[in-house]
């Protein structure tokens, strides 16, 4: 009987055309809607990980995307590349540190670092126990199972020279959606986006007396993911209360008599719209 | 099973679950970091309270606050770091009192322990005597730990007696209230267990909070409802978990039925030939025997909740502890147990009794207690994510295709450099799960007086981001190019000027290299430390030095002067 209910319902099956066209026009706008909302591209700016405020703004999409390969040199690598992982970590991201012994665990947990999902692990590269094949093996296990990696790219591929492994590694991390940061030079790597310290100023340090408390340091962003390149001083902070001591990292006040060069601001103000003008945006300073 | 099987016919065994002393210190963390019980203190995980003082639960503190309302209601308090492998040391204490008078101690976590009742019972004259003997015991060795005169200040000890384990619990808890110990009768625990608030089964551990909501919502309020549900329809409703609380409800805390003794080759020794000094070299033999043993017991389906760890070293002193867990212990959990039981014997203070003098020859897991693995249901929010579960199974990979020893993670250590403050632990012999509380902690542990902790003589925040494994070794000039010296008081001969790395090694010559303009200094901060250990001892002098360079303006580094030769430790990166 239901089968023949089924067949004998002719309305159903009329053409869009011939109803009310008020209501066919509403339905192709819901299709339309539709269609946007279930196609199978995922835009960049959705495959984030979230950065701490002053850096993100250094970062397209305001934060880490995933897949890229993000390159922190200068100075100021290390903290610059605490500065960027803290806030994804935090939200409960795990992190590889492959091939970095000299990581200062103190340091990573006065940035505020869950040092509960920190694993480091030695490949043997720097004692030639290991070779850089073996290096890149590990950093493809890496990639499976955490979302970021901190690593040094070993001294045999840092050169422009791009091994098939090594494009194979890039495909697999993109898959995988991590997140590369690399302290140095990125070699094989082809960093999307190049941090670099390019200057920095440390206070609280006299001439035999007091003790290093802050820095200043300008960083310069720049990449083949970044329109332009964007430059940011961040001013890192070391609070000692009495049960705890961790580093605070804020928007450096731009001084009225900064050495700087106007013009060269202004050229970098035209280059990239998006960040430089913002930063003698009160707001932005206060938040 | 020690209790059960020593007592054929000691009073009803087959009948009864046995009876059981508590005792139970409440607050354990905090007094444990040595907070008097008049100080306003509280030790906080994850940003909730987990222990608080007295003085703190006068001012409105309570358990499971966040750090910020238990500020906004007491300001003036101390707020600290959780640190379980403080407070096994501390309880360490605690059970070597009580060892002395009833043999075989259930340790269940720090500031709970549980011992059968029969012996110590009737050595001292009834359940009464014997209880309030052991409070006073306690008490003092808790004074004792908190610096406070005994007798004075009133460290609250629970000491519960009553059939079975739950009952003991929770009469031991009710006696930290009433300031006596609690005597159930024997035979009583059911009427006594009967008006209790049903959730007394979520604060001893034994069923999760959402159970004891479901049977709050269900209308069951107290323990004697449950009790009273038929046994089947419970099983039926709510399974096994279900079924373990019914039983602990009506006070038949018998453990059940499948709990069985273990079979003789279950008991796993390994003797050393080569006696082990370090801790970590017996930590990683207790793991190759835990794994055995974990999966031993797994093959079979079974579980070990209780866990007796015998290590005796070279010289024959022994530490023998027994470790309960009502959720069941894993390889990984195991092994933590034996580090936390090394910790405390090593630590132990020098010309005790106990104290260990000779490298570890015997390991021995007994598991005295092995129940059905009923498996874990693993939680839709909380506890475990899917990043976990992923970042453990890659370390898992890692480890095999590179080494045990390769793939580390940090673990708490504590040190005036920055290079002893974390230890890198070997990820397989770590808790993975107990992580969050267990292993890391900030980076300084604050002390009670709320200086930098109990490494008072920390350089303060910031610290180098990037510590060389090896120190690097390197020359201070002075303005004359005179190389600066240290005197054993801790002067300088002259201002630091400028400094000159050695490249190389001493095998090959040192190379010097570029000779850098120092900008700014200071210290020198003399450290003198574990001069009671002559093969430890350290005693250096630290510099903070700004060095000129060309390309990025200045570097800042931490260079110290120990025996008469400067070495570049860390870069502030």
């Amino acid at each position: 009987m239901e089968l023949a209910v089924d067949h004998r319902t002719p309305s159903l099956s009329t053409p869009l055309s011939r109803r009310d066209p008020a209501k066919s026009e509403a339905l192709r706008h819901v299709l339309a809607a539709l269609g946007e909302r279930v196609k199978p591209v995922a835009l960049a700016r959705d495959r984030t990980m979230p950065v701490a405020a002053p850096f993100d703004r250094l970062l397209p999409e305001d934060g880490l995307v995933r897949g890229h390969v993000m390159s922190c040199q200068g100075a100021a690598a290390t903290s610059m590349a605490f500065g960027l992982v803290r806030d994804a970590l935090v939200a409960g991201a795990w992190m590889a540190v492959v091939d970095v012994a000299t990581f200062g665990t103190d340091a990573a947990a006065e940035f505020g670092i869950p040092l509960e999902r920190v694993v480091r692990i030695e490949t043997g590269v720097d004692s030639s126990a290991a070779t850089d094949l073996e290096w890149i093996d590990v950093m493809g296990a890496a990639v499976d199972g955490f979302d970021l990696v901190v690593t040094r790219v070993p001294a045999g591929l840092t050169g422009d020279h791009r091994p098939a492994a090594v494009r194979k590694f890039i495909a697999r991390l993109q898959q995988k959606g991590a997140v590369v940061v690399v302290l140095g030079a990125s070699g094989a790597l082809a960093a999307d986006i190049e941090l670099t310290t390019a200057h920095t100023v440390w206070s609280g340090l006299g001439d035999g007396s007091g003790h290093l408390r802050q820095r200043v340091i300008d960083i310069e962003a720049s990449g083949r993911r970044l329109p332009g390149a964007r430059t940011c001083s961040i001013q890192l902070v070391g609070q000692n209360t009495g049960s705890e001591s961790r580093v605070e990292f804020e928007l450096a006040p731009t001084p009225a008599s900064s050495g700087r060069d106007p013009q060269a601001e202004l050229l970098a103000e035209m280059a990239s719209s998006v960040t430089v003008t913002d930063l003698n945006d009160d707001r932005r300073l206060v938040g | 099973m020690t209790e059960i099987s020593d007592k054929p016919g000691g009073g009803g065994v087959d009948d009864g679950p046995i009876r059981m002393i508590t005792v139970w210190c409440p607050d354990w963390p905090v007094t444990a970091a040595g907070c008097a019980p008049d100080v306003p203190a509280a030790v906080m995980r994850s940003h909730r309270v987990v222990a608080r003082t007295t003085a703190a639960a006068e001012e409105g503190v309570i358990i499971g606050q966040r750090r910020r309302q238990a500020q906004q209601r007491c300001p003036h308090i101390q707020l600290l770091d959780d640190d379980p492998a403080r407070d096994a040391r501390a309880f360490e204490s605690v059970v070597r009192a009580v060892v002395d008078i009833a043999p075989r101690v259930d340790l269940v976590e720090p500031g709970w322990l549980s011992v059968a009742a029969r012996g110590p019972s009737m050595y001292f004259g009834g359940d009464v005597a014997v209880a309030e003997h052991l409070q006073q015991l306690v008490a003092d060795v808790v004074a004792e730990t908190v610096g406070v005169a005994p007798g004075f200040g009133g460290a609250s000890v629970g000491v519960g007696v009553a059939d079975g384990r739950f009952a003991a619990s929770v009469a031991a808890r009710l006696g930290v209230r009433r300031q006596q110990p609690v005597v159930v009768e024997p035979g009583g625990s059911p009427d006594f267990c009967d008006p209790l608030p049903i959730g007394w089964l979520q604060a001893l551990g034994e069923v999760d909070a959402d159970l004891v909501d479901l049977f709050g919502r269900l209308g069951i309020r107290r323990l004697g409802e449950f009790a009273a549900l038929p046994p089947a329809d419970v099983l039926g409703r709510f399974g096994p978990v279900g079924m373990h609380a019914h039983r602990l409800a009506g006070g038949d805390d018998h453990r059940p039925a499948n709990t069985t003794d273990p079979a003789p080759e279950r008991r796993l020794t390994r003797v050393l030939d080569d006696p082990a000094a370090q801790t970590d070299a017996v930590v990683f033999i207790a793991k190759q025997l835990a794994d055995e043993l974990a999966g031993a017991l797994g093959a079979d389906g079974r579980v070990c909740t209780r866990l007796v760890v015998l290590l005796e070293t070279e010289h024959g002193e022994r530490s023998e502890r027994s470790w309960y867990r009502s959720a069941g212990m894993s390889a990984a959990a195991m092994v933590e147990r034996v580090r936390w039981q090394l910790d405390a014997w090593v630590n132990l203070p020098r010309g005790s009794e106990h104290e260990i003098t000779g490298g570890v020859t015997l390991i021995k897991l007994t598991p005295e207690e092995v129940r059905a693995d009923e498996g874990v249901q693993l939680g839709l929010w909380g506890g475990q994510s899917d990043a976990d579960r992923r970042a453990i199974r890659a370390i898992s990979r890692l480890t095999t295709m590179t080494s045990e020893s390769a793939v580390t993670v940090p673990v708490w250590h504590g040190g005036r450099l920055p290079a002893d403050r974390y230890r890198w632990m070997p990820a397989t012999l770590v808790d993975l799960d107990q992580r969050e509380r267990a292993v890391s902690r900030h980076s300084t542990g604050a002390g009670i007086d709320g200086r930098s902790g109990p490494w008072p003589g920390c350089l303060p925040a910031p610290s180098p981001s990037t510590v060389f494994e090896e120190p690097l070794p390197l020359d201070v000039l002075d303005a004359n190019g005179e190389v600066v010296r240290v005197s054993g008081r801790g002067m300088v001969s002259a201002t630091p000027a400028a400094i000159r790395l050695l490249l190389g090694s001493e095998a090959e010559g040192w190379r010097r290299g570029k000779l850098r303009t120092v900008r700014s200094w200071a210290g020198p901060w003399p450290v003198d430390q574990q001069w009671w250990e002559p093969e430890k001892h350290r005693r250096l002098a630290r510099f903070q030095m700004i060095v000129d360079d060309d390309i990025v303006g200045e570097h800042a580094h931490l260079v110290i002067a120990e025996h008469q030769k400067w070495f570049l430790l860390a870069t502030y990166q």
